[in-house]
């Protein structure tokens, strides 16, 4: 096991109802609130309603910016910072998933700088130490990002998508009702899922020995995903199911999980280049990649990948090359039963000639990779594998 | 799952060496200090030495209060309150186990809050709301007081061993070294893993239904504790698996596997008059409590004590009841490898005539218990069970 600091003070209110407590939390920050969402669906389902009436009640004073898109946008970050800076925002309030999230974190401390957000800490990966406090009202449990110090934003400019962390940018408090879930679409609960899945995976393949605990504990919520996520699609509105998804992909990402080990996260740094050119969504671009991650590195640490098959998906026969094929193929399986795409010629507009260009970007920005040092052909290898 | 809020502001510092850097964590929270802790153990050790050099060379004031004993006493709260008082102390460094930091918590209560903190917080259980902060440097994993939000303190001269409890009870930084528990007598270690053991125990054996992750996070954990601590016995200078048992001690109690759930807590509350009344280690008054308990409740929820066996105890064979059975024969003997007592009957000093006085301390004014809410007579019978 590895030396380790481990430190997550962010106040999770879990449960039915919970979003009633959104004024009394964030009216501990302060009078005003900026409301960060995304596109219509808060507005529909009346949930807009119900956190506008609850700030209100707690006398808040709230400003509004919507219109989040999926991977989230720095051209709507800065506007974000433009009116938290005229109006001297207290707190930014994101209702929505991970993108929504995300967008909230970079204008939280987007706005405490004079310094350019994306130059400084998203290229430049300045630790972010300073930030306005954001709040969390989930609405989509994927990204784990209400419990994380991190945020990817995407400079549509430049077609890059790349993370900025630091001790600054966990919320102060995260709201999950797993209600707000059951009117999510398949694809967004299935790419919600295979997102929570990855976070689990990047942890688990290391090459630190005695971490007995936390391997135990990451098999047990993967397994908890793989048994519940076609419960859930199933029964969309069941309340049991969402409850136990929910709570996965806040775990997932706290790195209650990862502590006291080295961690992997080049399949995630590979999808960024695949949402960064193609707009890909994140869920399903991670299920084209880990498969094709996972066959091309077995070969690193046999033993590691031998547990994987062997504890998590219940393989018990067959050579050690033999299985860990199984589990790939479980996997895929997996994916392929919650809609997912697995492989990037499912997709029309792939082109195959653009892999030397994420392959040499993924390792330009560097910061991946625990279970080897990739190069970058290393990184075409996996690529034409996920073909 | 129920409803539940969840906010651990402990910031965790984990590993080998890690109590050389006790006097920056304290430097960012106060100048001065009590110092607290048992015995001379940590004198002989060098322990002591090397957290003084810390402190000193933070430019860090030290007063001392050492003699904490186990089952910690409230006379030594009282005057560690005064010396607190009179030294304008800002702060409480526990150095030790469980019992120091249950002693430093109650001080730190007792320091913020101008009553009788015995009658109103511990005897009439309202919730702490104020208190002077509590950094921990751990010795012993067991109680996983470091980062709870729970203090146990007895009254010796009234016989009574009562908790309190409030999130500003819970510390602010915990330093845990594995290294510093590789001297630990076996007994003591041994009396550690079945605390930690009961304190999943006690989360697992709930009466909410759909808790499957955290059901499976319980399992992963006492599976943990089930294999290593009998490994770090026979080989007790082994850093790793002296690292697991104390960072599933630290998990056990934390209460990140009991979100979401209605605990029991009914054998914690019975031991609890064991050590009021004999002074009986806590750890070992569990081993004896812990499957008399199951043999009397079982019935109540046998699908959850088959999970149990079967998930935990790897029972495969049996009816339902032949399989409780098992598990609870399997629990008995893997106390008594690791040393401990399992029966009553096994100290010459125990008074059978006392149980009907023990049984009505423990459930005379609340009934305790999530399986089965115990009133007296169940109380008796559990202790009758456990002769």
């Amino acid at each position: 096991m590895e030396n380790f600091e481990y430190y997550m003070p962010v106040n999770v209110i879990f449960g039915r109802g919970t979003e009633s407590q959104t004024g009394s939390e964030a009216s501990k920050f302060g009078e005003k609130v900026l409301l960060h969402y995304g596109g219509g669906s808060i507005k529909k389902s009346g949930l807009y309603d119900r956190v506008v009436d609850s700030l209100k009640a707690a006398g808040l004073e709230i400003f509004e910016l919507g219109g989040v898109q999926p991977n989230p946008r720095l051209s709507l970050v800065r506007e974000g910072i433009a009116i938290c800076k005229r109006e001297d925002i207290d707190l930014i309030l994101a209702v929505g998933g991970g993108s929504v999230i995300d967008s909230a974190k970079a204008i939280g401390f987007g706005a405490v700088t004079d310094k350019d957000v994306w130059e400084e800490f998203y290229v430049n990966k300045a630790p972010v130490e300073a930030s306005l406090p954001v709040g969390v009202v989930l609405t989509i449990p994927a990204a784990g990002s209400e419990c994380s110090r991190g945020t990817v934003i995407s400079n549509e400019d430049t077609q890059q998508k790349m993370p900025a962390r630091g001790p600054a940018v966990l919320p102060v408090f995260a709201i999950l009702n797993p209600e707000l879930t059951v009117t999510l679409p398949d694809f967004q609960t299935a790419c919600g899922a295979s997102d929570m899945f990855a976070h689990i995976m990047e942890r688990y393949f290391t090459n630190t020995e005695h971490v007995d605990l936390t391997d135990r504990m990451c098999e047990a919520t993967m397994r908890c995903i793989i048994d519940n996520t076609p419960l859930v699609l199933e029964n969309p509105d069941n309340y049991d199911y969402r409850a136990e998804i929910m709570l996965c992909g806040t775990l997932a990402h706290n790195n209650s999980l990862g502590i006291g080990r080295v961690q992997d996260w080049f399949s995630h740094g590979l999808e960024h280049q695949l949402s960064a050119i193609y707009d890909v969504p994140h869920g399903e671009g991670l299920a084209i990649i880990f498969p094709a991650w996972i066959k091309y590195c077995s070969t690193v640490n046999m033993p590691r990948f031998v547990r994987y098959a062997e504890k998590v998906w219940g393989i018990t026969e067959g050579t050690a090359e033999e299985k860990v094929d199984a589990a790939v193929a479980a996997l895929k399986a997996w994916y392929v039963k919650l809609g997912l795409k697995t492989r990037l010629s499912e997709y029309d507009f792939f082109d195959p000639e653009n892999i030397p260009v994420m392959a040499r970007g993924v390792i330009a920005e560097g910061g991946w990779g625990g279970i080897k040092e990739f190069t970058v052909e290393d990184a075409e290898h996996i690529l034409q594998l996920a073909l | 799952m129920e409803n539940f809020t969840y906010c651990v502001p402990t910031k965790i510092i984990f590993g080998a060496g890690t109590e050389n850097n006790v006097g920056q964590e304290v430097r960012a929270i106060a100048d001065k200090i009590l110092l607290h802790y048992g015995g001379g153990s940590i004198k002989r050790s060098g322990l002591y030495e090397r957290i003084m050099a810390s402190l000193k060379s933070s430019g860090i004031e030290v007063v001392e209060l050492g003699g904490v004993e186990p089952n910690p006493r409230l006379s030594l709260v009282l005057e560690g309150v005064e010396l607190c008082r009179r030294e304008g102390v800002q702060m409480i460094l526990a150095v030790g186990g469980g019992s120091v930091i249950d002693s430093s918590k109650a001080i730190a209560i007792g320091c913020a809050n101008d009553c009788d903190i015995w009658d109103k917080f511990f005897l009439h259980k309202q919730t702490v709301e104020k208190s002077l902060p509590v950094g921990v440097v751990l010795t012993i994993p067991a109680a996983g007081s470091e980062s709870s939000n729970g203090t146990v303190i007895s009254d010796i001269e009234n016989k009574r061993k009562v908790s309190a409890k409030g999130q500003v009870v819970m510390p602010r930084f915990a330093i845990l070294n594995p290294e510093l528990s590789t001297t630990l007598p076996p007994f003591q270690t041994a009396c550690g893993c079945a605390d930690m053991l009961s304190h999943i125990m006690e989360r697992y054996f709930t009466a909410s239904n759909h808790v499957d992750l955290t059901d499976r996070l319980c399992e992963a954990a006492m599976q943990t504790v089930l294999e290593n601590a009998p490994l770090a016995l026979s080989d007790p200078e082994n850093y790793d698996y002296r690292a697991e048992l104390m960072l599933t001690g630290m998990v056990a109690h934390n209460n990140s596997l009991g979100v979401g759930r209605i605990q029991d807590w009914a054998s914690h509350g019975l031991e609890h008059e064991l050590s009021a009344i004999w002074d009986i280690a806590h750890g070992e008054g569990l081993a004896i409590i812990t499957p008399a308990w199951m043999e009397y409740v079982s019935e109540y929820n046998v699908p959850r004590f088959v999970r149990f066996a079967e998930k935990v105890c790897g029972i495969r064979q049996g009816s339902d009841s032949e399989k409780i059975t098992a598990a609870i024969e399997y629990l008995r003997s893997w106390f008594a490898g690791l040393g401990l007592k399992t029966r009553l009957r096994q100290y010459e000093f125990f008074d059978e005539s006392r149980i009907p006085e023990m049984s009505k301390l423990c459930l005379g004014l609340i009934g305790r218990g999530a399986i089965k809410k115990l009133n007296v007579e169940d109380g008796e019978k559990i202790y009758r069970l456990a002769l």
